[in-house]
């Protein structure tokens, strides 16, 4: 097996545990310590880096696997959970295609729609597959996006380091010299 | 030369009378000496208040610290004092029924505002089942959907999936709890010649096979009248806060225990605020 496929299943790993770990902490921590206080969605941060850094087919795949963990925390069935979550991917390609940007700033704008469209998408899919939709939970939600903009960012920079370490071509130093060698000569 | 010597000699053989020469200086001096003396005394209590000062801050400094630790204390004291009348109460819930019943404590929440569900720590290993009732000692929880290992997870009755048979306590009128996702319920098939008002308790019917029949469920909060309907809507809150809840019990096997009214509203109208957390 090769170092890149290695690297990558142990990134697949990696953020397989970081996302059961965002889901326990919305979970088992945050109501606990905060209780009804709407928390943030960490699992939806992780789910837009992904569609926004990956590749498509792989973050397609990642994301209907973290959908079917998903229902490991809620009784959301796997049906909604999928179909909102395809929706959540196309709404971040559309913009992943059309605004190239690298600044925090953006990704934590773009996180704040992505909950927004996430929310709209979830009630509007449960009015259309389900016999009793849910709620629109108005000021819950707007509180989950609120909560959402300000943990982008610190969830941004964890996700890029993790992302990072398990990147294949890190062998900047030599390469780099032998490039500019080339160059030269 | 000799006359002043002389004169002193001859002074000195009467001691006991001051010399009229020397009362003024005596005075001077006893005047200065008193006078340095009182300055004497302000320096050194000014000196002795300050150090006195000094000693004070770092008494209340220490005070303040001790004052600060007792009222932790007092406090941690307190919190213990309610979760020990919190835990009794649950104990003697569970000496006096007949009912066998596993406690467990809260250990998650739903993770989506959509539902209303909450995760137990316990799960098969201890005995659990799909389908056990979950309640508390002031009424219903919910029932256990779908254990696993070690934790289970308890759909609570405000879950809008979740569907319970239900009645009325006061007129027996039988029907069905669903939840709304929000924190209450809907009571429906009530004949609209029923006597409901705001405040009547909902007991478990039984009938669903989860819970044991007469069990506090919710209480009515709205009921609507529809003109061309043949049922009412009756909108109900269910007595136990999902929120708040911290320990269950599992009812691994009821036993065919019935709850009589009386116990029912007793339990209702006397809340222990069990799985508060206040």
């Amino acid at each position: 097996m090769s170092r890149s496929s290695i690297l990558l299943i142990l990134k697949l790993l990696v953020f397989t545990l970081v996302f059961y770990a965002f889901c326990a902490f919305q979970t088992s921590f945050w109501p606990f310590v905060l209780g009804s206080f709407p928390a943030p969605q960490l699992w939806l941060i992780m789910i837009v880096f992904v569609a926004l850094k990956w590749p498509s087919i792989r973050a397609v795949f990642f994301i209907y696997f973290l959908g079917l963990v998903m229902t490991r925390y809620s009784y959301i069935p796997l049906k909604m959970a999928w179909t909102s979550l395809v929706a959540l991917l196309l709404f971040v390609w559309f913009f992943k295609n059309r605004i190239h940007s690298t600044s925090l700033f953006y990704f934590s704008i773009l996180t704040t729609s992505a909950s927004l469209f996430y929310a709209i998408a979830y009630i509007t899919i449960s009015r259309w597959l389900e016999p009793n939709p849910t709620p629109v939970f108005f000021l819950h939600r707007l509180l989950e996006m609120g909560c959402n903009f300000l943990f982008s960012i610190p969830v941004y920079k964890f996700l890029e380091f993790i992302d990072n370490r398990f990147q294949a071509n890190q062998n900047w130093g030599p390469t780099s010299t032998d490039h500019a060698s080339e160059v030269e000569s | 030369m000799a006359l002043l010597p002389l004169i002193s000699i001859n002074m000195e053989q009467k001691k006991t009378q001051e010399s009229w020469f020397a009362q003024p200086l005596s005075f001077l001096s006893d005047g200065f000496q008193s006078l340095f003396s009182g300055l004497s005394l302000g320096v050194r209590g000014t000196a002795s208040e300050y150090v006195n000062l000094l000693n004070i801050k770092k008494d209340n400094a220490r005070l303040q610290s001790e004052l600060a630790e007792i009222k932790t204390r007092l406090k941690l004291f307190d919190e213990s004092q309610i979760e020990i009348a919190r835990l009794k109460n649950i104990l003697d819930f569970q000496k006096n029924t007949k009912m066998e019943l596993l406690p467990a404590q809260v250990i998650g929440r739903d993770m989506l505002p959509d539902h209303k569900t909450i995760t137990i720590n316990k799960g098969k290993k201890h005995g659990l089942k799909h389908l056990q009732a979950v309640i508390t000692v002031s009424g219903a929880v919910g029932y256990v959907f779908r254990p696993s290992e070690h934790t289970s997870h308890v759909m609570l009755i405000t879950d809008r999936y979740s569907v319970f048979d239900a009645m009325i306590q006061k007129t027996r009128a039988r029907g069905i709890i669903e939840g709304t996702s929000k924190d209450g319920g809907i009571l429906q098939y009530i004949d609209r010649t029923e006597d409901v008002k705001s405040g009547d308790i909902i007991v478990t019917g039984g009938l669903d096979n989860i819970f044991p029949k007469g069990f506090p469920l919710a209480v009515v909060t709205d009921v609507e009248r529809k003109t061309k309907s043949a049922t009412l809507i009756v909108n109900v809150k269910p007595v136990i806060e999902s929120n708040k809840i911290e320990e269950v019990f599992v009812v691994i096997d009821a036993a065919h225990e019935d709850f009589f009214p009386e116990t029912t509203t007793a339990a209702v109208e006397t809340p222990t605020k069990p799985e508060g957390n206040n």
